[in-house]
């Protein structure tokens, strides 16, 4: 009867597999005839070399070690199956490779039966198909059933902010958003059920979550995939920041031109009301004086055509105002350095002269002049609004106050200009700004807030109003400064 | 009797067109001259609720741009008057401007009494059209 030696070396004989069986001692006691061409010896060959001579460098100092490890717990094991092993050739070649490990007991012996795998073909696929996945523009991840990940492309790599290990085997719920973590669980198990490839994103808004915590808007494919190792699903990640910021910026255009266009109709219709009046009257005014220069009536004559005059000349002045204001933003004006305490204490001096009208004006100036501003824009805001504040006096009042008031934040200046007079009605708040409103007998032309808020607009400022009937009015215009490079 | 009327413009200039013309047609009284639509309701329509059917026509030249109430406020405030009785049944508002906007003539068309509608300068057809208005108006009652 053959011992049991006998009877392996009769099966090693037939195998079409590489294999070695290994004493405790890490000698080779058996190789088929694959194994032997596997690492290049003749036939028979490996018989009696140390199996560490098959494994690389790295590792043969400390591969004893292993051995004697795995005949101390010795079991049915798979080398190679979640990290990379390689085998080394007499030639010093190495092949990645995998090992199926099993013990066998012959003669009384434990030995290890190893049969080893020759992986080269499916590892040049796996590159080839790696190096595809890397070169996509998409960020690719791949989980399984369980919901880990198990494969990722580089794209997902610089998309997320993580190490390529890091994403490998992490839970695909690390990526979604906090609010939407526990929902995505329930709809990755239901995908998982379904198994048909849709796209997510497409009409809702999609976010996945970055290493950093932000949110990156996405739109995603699901495929579902079937492998050796189960049921997976491949998601193809398409970043959607650029597309929003640029739709972002669309908006923001459309909007502007909307504005644009709401201003030319109102500007059409205040035209068609304020600038057509004025040559109307006019008219009106010629024919009168027409009829009495007929009749001889010479005085009425003068008196109406110093009437016209006056008319033109306030439509010319009403006219030099729209310009004013169309004018506003188109010329490019160079920032300077001034003294906002100077200005202010001017426009005071000009409006009030040397009739000391019985309004006292106030500073409470927080900022340090010299500031850095288009000085032309400041002082047509500062004009407007002190003199609406002056013009706008309650008269029922004793005492008449206007404080002009400035704070810095952070880079920006805010401008107060408190009065305690008539005030505004809340009614007459949203259309203080409009263009030609005048809002009873003491307005002007109804410009003058116009052309604050499109100087304010101008300077990439905001101009805001709190008023009480009765009891006062704060224009305060906010506005960013500029710094002269010394 | 000659033809009352009633014009609400913040324009002096306007007012005296009106008056000047008016005074060329022999028929109509010197206009009463009003400012703004806040004195125009003062007069007019602050009185106690009331029947006051019995009254004359109240034929008004009604500006639009005005500063305070414009004059289409005006007009709505005035009907919510009548409704209440406070101001006269018999009223016929002519708008009176030199806007000829499609806006502001829809918005006319929109109001109860608003009978007419005549861009400044105003002119003798806008006269006669005026005349025959308040006949049309004064004969039904």
């Amino acid at each position: 009867m053959p011992s049991e030696l006998e009877k392996f070396k009769l099966a090693f004989t037939i195998s079409l597999v590489p294999a070695l069986l290994v004493s405790k001692e890490g000698d080779i006691i058996l190789s088929t005839a694959m194994a032997d061409e596997l690492f290049g010896y003749d036939e028979g060959g490996l018989v009696g070399v140390k199996i560490e001579k098959l494994v690389p460098d790295k590792v043969r100092p400390h591969h004893p070690e292993l051995v004697n490890a795995y005949f101390r717990y010795p079991s049915k094991r798979k080398l190679g199956n979640d990290r990379e092993l390689a085998a080394v050739t007499q030639f010093g070649e190495v092949i990645p490779v995998e090992v199926s490990l099993d013990t066998v007991t012959i003669d009384g012996k434990i030995c290890a039966l190893a049969a080893i795998f020759d992986i080269r073909y499916r590892k040049q696929y796996e590159d080839r198909v790696n190096m595809a996945m890397d070169a996509a523009a998409s960020a690719m991840i791949m989980v399984d059933e369980q919901g880990n990940i198990v494969f990722t492309n580089r794209a997902a790599v610089s998309l997320f902010g993580y190490e390529e290990a890091e994403l490998l085997h992490m839970p695909i719920e690390q990526l979604v958003p906090r609010e939407i973590k526990h929902a995505h669980t329930v709809y990755r198990r239901s995908f998982m059920e379904a198994q048909t490839a849709r796209s997510m994103g497409k009409d809702t808004e999609l976010f996945a979550l970055h290493r950093d915590g932000f949110s990156i808007p996405v739109e995603i494919a699901l495929t579902p995939v079937q492998t050796p190792n189960g049921r997976m699903v491949m998601s193809t990640i398409i970043d959607r920041t650029e597309h929003v910021a640029a739709e972002r910026v669309l908006a923001e255009k459309s909007r502007l031109i909307q504005q644009t266009n709401d201003e030319l109709t109102q500007f059409a219709y205040s035209a068609s009301h304020d600038l057509k009046a004025p040559l109307v009257s006019i008219t009106g005014l010629i024919d009168i004086c027409l009829e009495d220069l007929e009749e001889g009536e010479l005085d009425e004559v003068k008196e109406n055509l110093l009437r016209c005059q006056q008319i033109s000349q306030r439509s010319a002045t009403k006219i030099e105002g729209i310009m004013a204001i169309a004018r506003v933003g188109q010329d490019r004006v160079e920032p300077e350095a001034a003294n906002l305490k100077t200005i202010v204490e001017e426009i005071w001096l000009d409006m009030t002269g040397a009739n000391k009208a019985n309004v006292k004006l106030k500073l409470e100036l927080e900022h340090e002049d010299p500031i850095v501003v288009e000085i032309f824009a400041v002082k047509v805001i500062l004009e407007n609004l002190l003199s609406n504040a002056l013009h706008y006096r309650d008269l029922k009042k004793a005492e008449h106050f206007i404080t002009v008031k400035t704070e810095l934040n952070g880079n920006n200046i805010l401008i107060h200009v408190i009065d305690n007079g008539v005030g505004i009605s809340e009614e007459n708040q949203q259309v203080v700004f409009d263009l030609f409103k005048r809002l009873d007998d003491r307005s002007g032309d109804g410009l003058g807030l116009a052309l604050v808020k499109k100087q304010v607009e101008r300077l990439g400022g905001v101009l805001t109003l709190d008023s009480t009937l009765g009891e006062g009015t704060t224009f305060s215009v906010a506005f960013p400064l500029h710094f002269i490079e010394t | 009797m000659k033809i009352p009327i009633v014009v609400v413009d913040d324009q002096e200039t306007d007012r005296y067109l009106v008056k000047r013309n008016l005074a060329r047609a022999d028929d109509f009284d010197v206009p009463v001259e009003l400012p703004s639509g806040d004195l125009f309701l003062d007069r007019f329509f602050s009185r106690d609720p009331g029947d006051h059917s019995d009254e004359p026509v109240l034929l008004v030249l009604m500006d639009i741009n005005m500063p305070g109430l414009d004059g289409f406020e005006t007009i709505e405030e005035a009907q919510r008057r009548i409704a209440q009785g406070q101001g006269p049944q018999s009223v016929a508002v002519m708008m009176f401007t030199s806007s000829d906007n499609a806006q502001d003539r829809q918005r006319a068309e929109d109001l109860d009494i608003v009978k007419g509608y005549i861009t400044k300068p105003i002119s003798k057809e806008n006269i006669s059209y005026i005349r025959s208005l308040y006949k049309s108006i004064d004969e039904d009652e």
